[in-house]
């Protein structure tokens, strides 16, 4: 059984169809990158296989589920771009990462040892256990990133979405989190990245996904840095483009 | 001080301290979702559920408490179902609120638009034990809710497509604040008056923050200075005798959220001078 399986899918937005039939395949323990120029669909694609954009028509499944009733949640990590920063009320660092628990915690218990274990052991993995009590916003871009990961691992998933895990993370960050990914995906959770370019990942990407205007361009091992079809390098001062619905 | 040994001055000041403790509760919520004027539209359309109580002889607590959750709901729906932003909803509740409350009001046999003026900016010396009861049991339920969910409520403030992904009934969530936000807008509206509900869910909030690291710590925070700012307002206003509690309140709540604002700054420029 394939965790993400995506076929023939076409989604979008109200007045604009972004997916013109993609597929998409992620097994366990197999990192899979998407990679394009901004606005060839690589965000609309993650945000479909997450039931977060409809699909209009084809096939999207998590663990053999059609995603549109797919229940269990607790399996998927989701890492967004970056940490919103909401209306200014501040949140600790294990404050953060203990929201990565509530897809396995039942409304309104407290939280169990086991919860508060597998934030410990989170913020432990990514290197950060001495700044669970700061404020999240005190912390560097690429620290904030490691929350992020971190808020994902307190899950436990079995499937890791990251949506531009690097962009914006100076080199140290940028190595922290990719051996946490290779440790992840040697204990077989698949991983799913979007990605401007494969720079610091490139040995975690067992298959490259190239979109380009909403249809898949090439598919199969990474490529080497700049041969990448109108690939530039990530701008972390940018949004995301003017037609990224990010 | 012989004023606060009459019984209904420790009514009121009962219900000023159960206000004061319960509004930054859902306050803090509120400004993380960066929707702190929701309170002041919902204290508008509750104009038109006085307005009601009024026109049916029932009292205004229990026709304002339906119709704010009835606009809370709709505003809730209009916002998720992007037809109109979060700042249109609120104009269209502002005027809709204020022009049904006068409108209805004049229906009103005996009434007249004087008679909201005591809704408008509070009346607690005026309120009954029975309303009293009223406010101590929602007060109660809106705490005890607010805290239990904690964790939940915050995760869709805070990045609402991430609470979707992890499985929250981000709906129901959304619409349980909503609710509760009308409820809490009902029942302070007897301490600080429609027009002024809006600070005690906000102004407490915003003080905490500037001194805190954390959610859990800046919610619990903002209740105990909710509720030091509501008796400490009401003595203020009991010791000068002429001005309202509701307006004593208020005027604390601002005048600590600029200390301690100036005194932030103070602070970091001495210690940046240092380093």
């Amino acid at each position: 059984m394939n965790v993400v399986e995506v076929s023939d899918a076409v989604s979008g937005y109200e007045a604009r169809r972004v997916l013109r039939g993609v597929d998409l395949t992620v097994r366990a323990g197999q990192a899979v990158a998407l990679l394009g120029p901004n606005g060839s669909g690589k965000s609309t694609l993650v945000k479909t296989v997450l039931g977060l954009v409809p699909l209009s028509s084809g096939d999207a499944r998590l663990f053999g589920t059609p995603v549109r009733s797919f229940r269990q949640w607790r399996r998927v990590g989701y890492v967004p771009q970056r940490l919103g920063a909401g209306g200014g009320v501040p949140a600790t660092v294990s404050e953060v990462v203990s929201a990565g628990r509530l897809s396995r915690r039942r409304i309104p218990m407290p939280a169990t040892r086991a919860d508060r274990l597998a934030v410990a052991e989170s913020l432990d993995a990514v290197g950060l256990s001495d700044r669970s009590r700061d404020a999240v916003s005190t912390l560097s871009g690429g620290q904030q990133q490691r929350v992020l990961i971190a808020r994902a691992l307190a899950t436990e998933p079995d499937l890791m979405v990251l949506d531009e895990p690097t962009a914006g993370v100076d080199a140290a960050n940028a190595e922290i989190l990719t051996d946490v990914l290779h440790r992840r995906r040697a204990r077989g959770t698949a991983i799913l990245l979007v990605v401007h370019e494969p720079g610091p990942l490139r040995d975690l990407i067992d298959t490259a996904v190239m979109l380009s205007d909403g249809a898949v361009t090439y598919s199969g091992p990474a490529p080497t840095d700049g041969s990448e079809p109108g690939c530039h390098v990530a701008d972390p001062t940018q949004p995301s483009g003017l037609w990224s619905v990010a | 001080m012989e004023i606060f040994t009459y019984g209904f001055m420790i009514q009121a000041l009962i219900g000023a301290l159960i206000v004061g403790a319960c509004a930054p509760s859902v306050g803090v919520f509120l400004v993380q979702k960066r929707m702190a004027l929701i309170g002041d539209g919902l204290g508008h359309v509750a104009l038109t559920g006085v307005a009601f109580g009024f026109l049916t002889n029932i009292s205004p607590l229990w026709t304002t408490l339906v119709i704010t959750a009835l606009g809370a709901v709709a505003v809730e729906i209009i916002r998720t179902r992007g037809k109109a932003s979060g700042d249109v909803a609120l104009a269209l509740l502002f005027y809709g609120g204020i022009a049904g409350g006068v409108f209805v009001t004049s229906l009103a046999s005996g009434r007249t638009n004087a008679s909201l003026n005591q809704f408008l900016f509070g009346s607690l010396l005026t309120t009954s034990i029975a309303d009293i009861w009223v406010i101590g049991v929602l007060g109660v339920v809106v705490v005890t809710m607010m805290v239990l969910l904690r964790p939940w409520l915050s995760a869709i403030c805070h990045d609402e497509e991430h609470a979707r992904v992890s499985g929250l009934p981000v709906q129901t969530l959304n619409l349980l604040l909503a609710v509760t936000t009308a409820v809490t807008v009902s029942v302070a509206m007897r301490a600080v008056g429609l027009l002024l509900v809006s600070a005690l869910l906000v102004v407490p909030v915003v003080t905490v923050q500037q001194l805190t690291r954390g959610f859990s710590a800046t919610m619990y925070g903002a209740m105990g200075l909710g509720l030091a700012t509501a008796g400490g307002g009401f003595v203020i206003a009991g010791l000068l005798g002429t001005v309202p509690p509701g307006a004593a309140i208020v005027v604390l709540a601002v005048a600590l959220f600029v200390l301690v604002a100036a005194g932030r700054a103070v602070f970091f420029a001495v210690r940046r001078r240092q380093a």
